[in-house]
């Protein structure tokens, strides 16, 4: 096995994974540009918006453009992937299914298979892993970047934040105990 | 201790799961049992999630 090959098999997967956690960062941004009966209006909505970021600086505008959902502003209704309910709500359970089981056959596949270089293979299952948990957030949670989402997403953040600080702050302590504890003499200590 | 703990979780979860499939069945989809279905899939996406870090590190990345 050359090396080149045995870097490639490395990089697959993880470019696999960094792919689909691309892919559904880019999805909202992307999808009002692929649709194309929607462009004409994006661009002009795109215009109208250049013309307020050209315009002089006025604080309670930008907040409304701020607050404003682009949708709703440039009169058709795009959606985060996951928060489309409205239209179809099982066609949202399937794909976030289908990106679950694909991305949970990948991870026991890589561990199983000795189809990718064997260091990598932690680096790779915590990559997937990461990835499915964000399918699941999307999909299952209907956790979105949308503007009616921002209360949940920082929920999840400020949850995120208390559990690093709690296992981490846990950790930090227990590793000095040792070096924070009074001289014991053998005689005393048990 | 990790296993068991999660197993745990699904089992309280499956006990709820009955639970809301009997009030669906009896009292329909009323709006106090659609509050109680969104805890549940709150709830169950919840371990869901767990889920995946305990395969990744007990199954795959502990046998290793």
């Amino acid at each position: 096995m050359g090396r080149a090959s045995s870097a490639f098999r490395f990089a697959a997967p993880v470019l696999l994974g960094l792919a689909v956690l691309l892919r559904l960062v880019l999805r909202p941004v992307l999808r009002p540009v692929l649709r194309l009966p929607a462009a004409g209006r994006d661009r002009a909505a795109a215009a109208a918006a250049g013309a307020a970021a050209a315009a002089p600086p006025d604080p309670e505008a930008s907040r409304d453009a701020m607050s404003q959902d682009p949708a709703a502003a440039s009169g058709h209704t795009d959606k985060a992937p996951g928060a489309d309910e409205a239209d179809d709500p099982l066609h949202s359970y399937l794909v976030g299914f289908a990106l679950a089981c694909g991305l949970t056959l990948a991870s026991f596949g890589l561990a199983n298979t000795g189809l990718i270089w064997e260091p990598a293979i932690p680096v790779v299952l915590m990559v997937l892993a990461v990835a499915q948990m964000g399918v699941h957030l999307v999909f299952f949670l209907h956790l979105g970047s949308g503007p009616d989402q921002t209360n949940n997403v920082m929920a999840l953040a400020f949850g995120l934040l208390i559990v690093a600080l709690v296992l981490v702050g846990s950790l930090w302590i227990m590793a000095h105990l040792n070096g924070t504890m009074m001289p014991m003499s053998p005689r005393l200590g048990g | 201790m990790l296993v068991g703990l999660h197993g745990l979780h699904v089992a309280v979860g499956l006990f709820w799961l009955g639970i809301m499939m009997l009030q669906a069945a009896t009292l329909g989809f009323r709006a106090m049992v659609r509050r109680r279905l969104l805890c549940f899939s709150l709830f169950w996406h919840a371990i869901d999630i767990v889920w995946i870090g305990v395969f990744t590190t007990v199954y795959l990345l502990g046998s290793r």
